[in-house]
């Protein structure tokens, strides 16, 4: 970047192309300022009001907002974020690697091509739909079996590791489908069968997307709102006990944001929660960052070292090895396996099995979910329903120009936040020298993964509807949206980009060219089926997602827009207003809604998935 | 590669649009802006789609968001389930945060530019309701609410409720209703708790006393859901979602002092727990005369007309002074 290296290429275009990649890069920074901005505001007027203090806030045990009492200590919400956030991931993590794994490396080509799309287009059921299968489906199980309550959290937490497998599923896919074949090929030719080969060396070389798919899914299990607020209660209590209810820290914001209650301390403690969720997030990114930087490093595990650790008995080094004294112990016929053969052919078998039943599991706890929607919801799909309008006659209702209007939404947002996302990755992994800024900025992206997203709700409404003079219109619900889906973008680009090997770079570089054409034109290519899965993931949350936009879409409008700054209706809006809508009609016309959802889901996925199967085909290793 | 993909789907997706036929503003249909209170929403959505003076596009998001953009000018209308108070001007910095009479949530200083009027456009029936099996408890009066809803000595079990010894089960009540977000919750115990929400009141809510009694929820679906499946629930909702399912729970007539009237949207006149919906309009706005005419058509008999269809009951079956009253402000 400096003019003292001839080599790096500094042409005023060159400049021009760091430049806008370091502005891409700083989008996240500038979006994790307008948070900090608007949380900062309420939560300094709740602590200067008289009822607040901020050490009850932060020993207080009982979290009573309103009332004649209030009293807001943080540690029932605290509680109840981390009993529905681990035990997601205590499920999701070992089920989604699990099957992220035999998708990659077991299964067959055909297989995959259709369960990954599957599993992928699943993650964009909305939230509200999980939440009431929770309520009606698994509830009611747990309550006979379990003796629990109407209202558990043990039904949250089954699907919301639901809503957060596919995330863990297809990034670590990506991730561990980059490992470079010779590791396999070195690996099998050691003797090691399929299984370990997959579990002991592309497992771990496959860890940093693995561990970037967990981070981000906890992001989302946090950040989850509507799907806790309906199955898990909201009464804060301060226990780990999942068969009673318990409120979020992002439900009680969700509760006091959307509420019919005044200004006051209990609407500002919102705030407040709101930043100690920014903190505990920034807090959790460090540590686990940390925690994988020093349990692995960056550099892939040796063949050799993982090979050796299977074998313990067969060691590589020469000087244990005594074959004369093996073969007077055991009879050893070459042709014939040992025991130890036998054992690891079963164990193979085994572990196979055990992650093909994850997988499984998955996938059938979303088609069940999928089975329940199309069997309310078809019926209901006419050309009339397609085209109409949102009557209040549940018999004229349409979603005509709602669908107009998510797609306007979908494309707007995918606009804004895909070369951003993109440019900010590439300028991350690629441009920039490691250092304090380069890891500032990556905590800031990864941070921004786990603001729920009602949080955007806010800002979006305060920055670009007031401050910006956008109004309720498309530009200002895109740009919220751009801002939610920004990390996942950024943090699998990265992955993607990572995973091109090393000798793309230095041969373009040994050839001539400059940083930017080796990235540009050798490095983005090959990442082009990470990139996908981000914005596959991406245009799956945006169209599904209710709370950031909750503030500026329109429920009732005869007319679609026709320009960024008209005003909107967007589906998962809809389909939120019609399941609370007390006629069983109405509620039918939500699940017509979410079906036609998911097959604009299938639509736009579909040429998503054009590209990230045309690259792959070309992928050379 | 990405941008000419971007750019084809911007293509199709004008190319959509324009297939769908959807011809935004083309003529001088003045816009207006709604937004606020659920409770009101089901209302302003049939009313934006009868109405033909304007296009009226109608959002969500909570009574305080409604009033809040109504002051920001964000909003023509701001619906709202409660009343305005003092605490939506203290929002902004430069309002007076006295100004508003919390009685009657009205107030005669602007703020931010903005003179907020209040309009009832119906009212809404709180009903109590039990499981369909319950026979002990579809008649209580006010101080047995207070029993079974407040943190005053509350009962456990179901014959624990005075003037029920006898009748009643042995079995634990359960409470499933709004939680304290919302206006409804606050509307049922200003009923019931005598000096609510000031220094002196009396009692505290269920929810407050932490007992684990009191299941709050969000989503009256689900509240509703609840009280069918345990036959020793109680909980109130909106009259609106009991019509529509008032074959599978029982509804409880309440006695305010006056002896006990069954909620229906007849009765309506003499039942204690009545609550109205409010829109608030901006007296100072540009486009004051299209609000209006808004406002105009909601209280008109045709306007009046779908109030009933929704679940809810036309002011002039509460109170025809205050249509009256109302009209003869618009003309």
């Amino acid at each position: 970047m400096s003019e003292a290296n001839p080599l790096e290429g500094v042409s005023p275009r060159h400049n021009f192309v760091i430049g806008s990649l370091f502005v891409s890069a700083s989008l996240s920074v500038v979006a994790s300022a307008l948070i900090i901005y608007t949380l900062a505001d309420g939560t300094l007027d709740f602590f200067s009001s008289d009822e607040a203090s901020l050490l009850e806030f932060i020993s207080g045990r009982d979290w009573v907002p309103n009332g004649r009492n209030p009293s807001f200590g943080i540690w029932p919400l605290l509680s109840g974020t981390a009993l529905i956030a681990g035990g997601a991931l205590l499920i999701a993590v070992p089920l989604g690697v699990s099957a992220a794994l035999y998708l990659s490396e077991f299964a067959s080509q055909r297989t995959r091509k259709i369960l990954k799309p599957t599993i992928e287009i699943l993650s964009g059921i909305p939230s509200v739909v999980h939440g009431f299968f929770a309520l009606l489906v698994i509830s009611p199980f747990i309550q006979d079996y379990f003796d629990a309550t109407y209202f558990n959290a043990a039904s949250a937490i089954i699907v919301v590791s639901a809503m957060i497998m596919p995330i863990i599923v297809s990034i670590s896919d990506d991730a561990i489908r980059a490992v470079p074949r010779e590791m396999r090929e070195a690996s099998l030719a050691l003797g090691a069968n399929r299984w370990e080969t997959a579990s002991r060396v592309v497992l771990p070389a496959a860890r940093s997307g693995i561990v970037a798919s967990v981070l981000l899914a906890l992001a989302r299990a946090v950040g989850e709102t509507m799907a806790v607020t309906l199955a898990a209660g909201s009464v804060a209590s301060l226990h780990l006990d999942p068969l009673r209810e318990v409120q979020t820290l992002t439900a009680y914001i969700a509760q006091v944001a959307t509420g019919d209650i005044p200004p006051g301390p209990a609407t500002d403690a919102g705030f407040a929660v709101g930043s100690t969720l920014f903190v505990l997030t920034y807090t959790a990114n460090t540590l686990a960052i940390g925690a994988t930087k020093k349990r692995f490093g960056r550099k892939p595990l040796s063949i050799r070292a993982s090979i050796g650790k299977l074998f313990p008995s067969i060691s590589f080094s020469r000087s244990n090895i005594d074959i004369k004294e093996m073969r007077k112990a055991s009879n050893y016929d070459p042709l014939l396996p040992t025991p130890l053969d036998m054992k690891r052919r079963s164990m193979e078998k085994l572990w196979r099995r055990t992650i093909a039943f994850s997988l499984v599991l998955g996938v059938g706890f979303l088609l069940i979910l999928l089975q329940s929607v199309i069997s309310a919801g078809a019926p209901g799909i006419s050309s009339n329903f397609l085209t109409n309008y949102p009557s209040s006659r549940s018999h004229l209702a349409g979603i005509g120009p709602v669908i107009i209007g998510s797609v306007w939404l979908i494309t707007l947002t995918m606009l804004f936040a895909l070369p951003a996302g993109v440019g900010a990755a590439v300028y991350l992994t690629e441009m920039s020298r490691p250092g304090k800024i380069n890891i500032f900025l990556r905590r800031t992206i990864q941070n921004l993964a786990a603001v729920p997203s009602i949080i955007f709700g806010l800002v979006g409404l305060f920055v670009f509807s007031r401050i910006l003079g956008f109004g309720l219109s498309l530009l200002t619900g895109s740009l919220t949206l751009a801002m939610m889906v920004l990390p996942m973008i950024v943090v699998t680009t990265e992955e993607a980009l990572l995973s091109v090997p090393k000798g793309f770079r230095d041969g373009a570089l040994a050839v001539g060219a400059t940083r930017w054409q080796a990235v540009r034109h050798h490095v983005i290519p090959n990442a082009i089926p990470g990139i996908a899965t981000g914005a596959i993931l991406s245009i799956a949350r945006a169209l599904g997602e209710t709370a950031p936009i909750l503030f500026v879409a329109s429920l009732f409008s005869k007319t679609a827009p026709t320009g960024i700054f008209d005003g909107f209706m967007a589906m998962p809006i809809q389909i939120f207003f019609w399941t609370r809508h007390p006629s069983q009609e109405f509620q039918d016309l939500a699940a017509s809604t979410i079906l036609v959802l998911l097959i604009l889901l299938i639509i736009l996925n579909g040429i998503a998935l054009l590209i990230r199967n045309r690259a792959e085909a070309r992928r050379s290793w | 590669m990405n941008k000419k993909t971007m750019t084809n789907m911007m293509i199709a997706l004008m190319l959509c649009s324009m297939a769908a036929g959807c011809t935004g503003s083309n003529d001088e249909t003045p816009s207006l802006i709604q937004t606020g209170s659920s409770t009101v929403l089901p209302l302003a959505v049939v009313w934006a789609e009868d109405y033909d003076g304007a296009d009226v596009s109608v959002s969500g998001g909570g009574s305080s968001h409604g009033i809040n953009a109504l002051l920001y000018g964000e909003a023509d209308i701001g619906d709202a389930s409660r009343l305005m108070k003092n605490k939506d001007y203290g929002k902004f910095d430069n309002c007076d945060d006295t100004a508003v009479d919390e009685n009657t949530g009205s107030t005669t200083v602007p703020c931010n530019g903005v003179l907020p009027v209040k309009w009832v456009v119906a009212y809404d029936v709180l009903a109590t309701i039990v499981h369909e099996d319950n026979d002990w408890a579809t008649s209580l009066n006010f101080s047995q609410l207070y029993s079974i809803f407040t943190d005053d000595n509350p009962a456990e079990y179901w014959d624990e409720v005075p003037g029920l010894e006898s009748t009643a089960p042995h079995e634990k009540i359960e409470i499933y209703a709004p939680d304290e977000a919302s206006g409804t919750f606050d509307f049922f115990f200003e009923s019931i708790i005598e000096d609510w929400g000031k220094d002196d009141q009396v009692a505290g809510t269920r929810l407050e006393s932490g007992d684990g009694v009191y299941h709050p929820s969000a989503d009256d679906n689900v509240i509703l859901t609840a009280i069918k499946n345990n036959p020793y629930a109680i909980g109130y909702l909106g009259f609106a979602y009991v019509q529509e399912n008032s074959d599978s729970i029982a509804l409880v007539s309440l006695d305010g002092g006056e002896g006990f009237v069954e909620p229906s949207l007849e009765t309506v006149a003499d039942y204690p727990m009545a609550r109205p919906l409010h829109m608030y309009t901006n007296a100072y706005a540009d486009n004051r005369e299209d609000v209006e005419g808004y406002i105009a058509f909601a209280l008109s008999e045709d306007g009046q007309a779908v109030v009933d269809e929704v679940g809810y009951v036309r002011v002039e079956m509460v109170n025809p002074d205050v249509l009256a009253e109302q009209i003869s402000r618009l003309s």
